[in-house]
């Protein structure tokens, strides 16, 4: 049952098109406003009927003629035309058709009517008095191959074989994965899918994606459902979960701190030097290898599980390799 | 029907008025004097209320449909109600692209409307209080950006929109007015720093090569190797520096010498901090 509230706004801007369209029938009212049909006859003939400016007379009220399945109006001059677009309205609604200008205009998806999509932009920011070239859109990845495919993969319902880099264990690998849905964290698209060589579901940042090829074996049927946000508060939202049994406890210096607003944490201390004494989820060695080159030299690491503890030592070669790099 | 109560009947306008204000019907209280009883008056301006006439073809309302139905923005902000002002929303337009997700926060649409209206805002941005002229708004690396004229400083800058807190928006309009070409915030710290401005040239192995171009914002030569080369402006060598080190061995400074033996200079550093502890 919809709120009167929501009807009032439905009604409110379904008069203008009705006037415009000099009567319609109530099907397409019914479609085209998502309003119920039996409610629409009602609230046509029962509320708007009595609806009028000053003095209410019968000549002012606006007069609803129904014959058969037509309505049309009378009468209702003073709301010829819509409301006007309340701020978040007009801001949704120019992002979404920038974003896809922008889209169709890198080759993804249909092309259906660009012209009238821009003609539309244009009249929609004039409307808001706003210059849309003051909001500016990057489409980011999503304008790259990798994401055409994935996106073709994930419509089409076909495998795709991506290559993949793994920041965690510093490896490429060949996968084939079965793509569910694109996901999205901090800056970074994901894609969820799942794996044929990992026997599961994984999350792929679409950055280490470094190659993608289209396959066309259909995905498996026990393997079109997203599992991975399940518990995100917002839809589409990827929430990570880090093991607390591998952390680390790094003595920081205060220039350094930016890693507590990049990384989750489990406890911050300041010291009376001055420094933090940060403890964080560690996943691999070669990971926190990685961290600790972007950290001030005099970084210590006071406490550590033994397993993090003893891939440091991969840590040293892996300075090495770099140094061999640049010596060699 | 409006109850005989005079405090029901209070009530229920008052209820009746509030929805109306959420509707976005921009109702204006007046104060008027009835004999010696103060009194309040409401009225509706036409030129407030009505939109203004857009013409929209059925093509153009189908097109905005089909992009409301294809992007989904990250929070609560919806645009069905604005289509249906739009003469209806739909759907049933079907879209064969799947759900393109942009992030959005909660200050987008009061800074949307001061950038309209042109109205300066009020804000917090990192404890530090600002006052702005809005000029862009952006959407770069999954993030929203605010740039303006920053009133106690007279320079533009950029703000991240997510930090912004305690937004107030001026009730005036047509405050300003907004340059020509406005430069959008620079994702790219090592582009700006007090280093004398180098160029870098950088060889990446080919499977990293779309990291760096999706990250680093640059075009990468493809060798007949497979490998690339980059070109990069740079005002900030350490914080270059640590960019290229998240490749690891995976890539390598070629020029110019002073970014090279930096790095290698930050890598001794390292390893003899942890040979000394060790």
């Amino acid at each position: 049952m919809m709120k009167s509230s929501q009807r009032l706004e439905r009604l409110v801007s379904m008069v203008p098109w009705l006037i415009t369209n000099n009567g319609a029938s109530v099907s397409e009212l019914a479609s085209r406003f998502q309003y119920p049909e039996e409610t629409l006859i009602n609230d046509l003939t029962k509320v708007l009927f009595f609806v009028g400016p000053h003095p209410h007379t019968p000549g002012d009220l606006i007069e609803v003629n129904l014959y058969d399945d037509e309505v049309w109006i009378n009468q209702a001059q003073f709301l010829a035309k819509p409301l006007r677009l309340k701020p978040n309205e007009a801001f949704s609604l120019l992002i979404k058709g920038k974003m896809l200008m922008t889209l169709i205009e890198d080759g993804l998806g249909d092309k259906p009517a660009t012209t009238s999509l821009s003609t539309a932009l244009t009249k929609l920011s004039t409307s808001v008095n706003i210059d849309h070239s003051k909001i500016d859109l990057e489409s980011g990845i999503r304008n790259s191959e990798t994401y055409r495919i994935i996106h073709d993969g994930i419509s089409l319902g076909t495998k795709i074989k991506i290559g993949y880099y793994s920041f965690n264990t510093d490896k490429n690998t060949d996968r084939v994965v079965h793509p569910i849905a694109f996901k999205w964290s901090d800056r970074y698209l994901y894609l969820e899918a799942y794996c044929e060589l990992a026997e599961g579901y994984r999350i792929f940042r679409l950055d280490r994606i470094s190659n993608v090829e289209a396959l066309a074996d259909p995905i498996d049927s026990a393997h079109t459902e997203s599992v991975i946000d399940k518990d995100a508060s917002i839809p589409g939202e990827v929430n990570f979960s880090f093991s607390e049994s591998e952390l680390a406890k790094l003595l920081i210096d205060r220039e350094d701190e930016w890693i507590i607003a990049k990384y989750p944490t489990t406890n911050v201390e300041l010291q009376d030097d001055g420094r933090l004494l940060v403890t964080l989820p560690v996943s691999t060695g070669t990971w926190l290898g990685r961290l600790l080159l972007r950290l001030k030299p005099g970084t210590e690491l006071v406490d550590s599980t033994t397993a993090i503890s003893e891939s440091l030592n991969e840590f040293e070669s892996l300075i090495d390799k770099i140094r061999n790099r640049y010596e060699s | 029907m409006y109850p005989d109560d005079l405090v029901a009947f209070r009530k229920r306008f008052s209820e009746d008025k509030k929805e109306l204000k959420n509707m976005g019907v921009p109702i204006t209280v007046l104060s008027v004097s009835e004999t010696n009883k103060e009194a309040e008056a409401y009225y509706v301006e036409n030129t407030d209320y009505y939109l203004p006439d857009l013409d929209l073809t059925e093509q153009e309302l189908a097109a905005l449909n089909y992009a409301a139905n294809s992007v989904h923005l990250l929070d609560q902000l919806t645009e069905e109600e604005a289509l249906r002002k739009l003469g209806g929303y739909s759907q049933a337009t079907g879209t064969t692209l799947s759900h393109i997700h942009i992030n959005a926060d909660d200050n987008l649409t009061p800074l949307f409307e001061a950038l309209a209206n042109r109205s300066r805002i009020a804000f917090s941005y990192r404890d530090k209080p600002r006052n702005l002229e809005p000029y862009l708004l952006q959407f770069a690396g999954e993030k929203w950006y605010l740039t303006g004229n920053v009133l106690d400083e007279e320079v533009t800058k950029s703000f991240r929109t997510d930090r912004i807190t305690n937004v107030k928006v001026s009730s005036q309009k047509q405050e300003f007015s907004i340059p020509d070409e406005v430069r959008g915030a620079n994702l790219l710290s090592f582009t700006y720093g007090d280093d004398e401005p180098v160029t870098a040239l950088v060889k990446i192995d080919s499977s990293y090569i779309p990291w760096v171009e999706q990250n680093l914002d640059v075009n990468v030569d493809i060798e007949s190797d497979g490998s690339g080369i980059a070109e990069f402006s740079v005002s900030n060598y350490e914080i270059f520096i640590d960019r290229v080190l998240l490749l690891l061995d995976h890539a390598e400074i070629l020029k110019p010498p002073i970014l090279r033996e930096g790095l290698i200079k930050r890598l001794q550093l390292i390893q003899d901090g942890w040979k000394a502890r060790s």
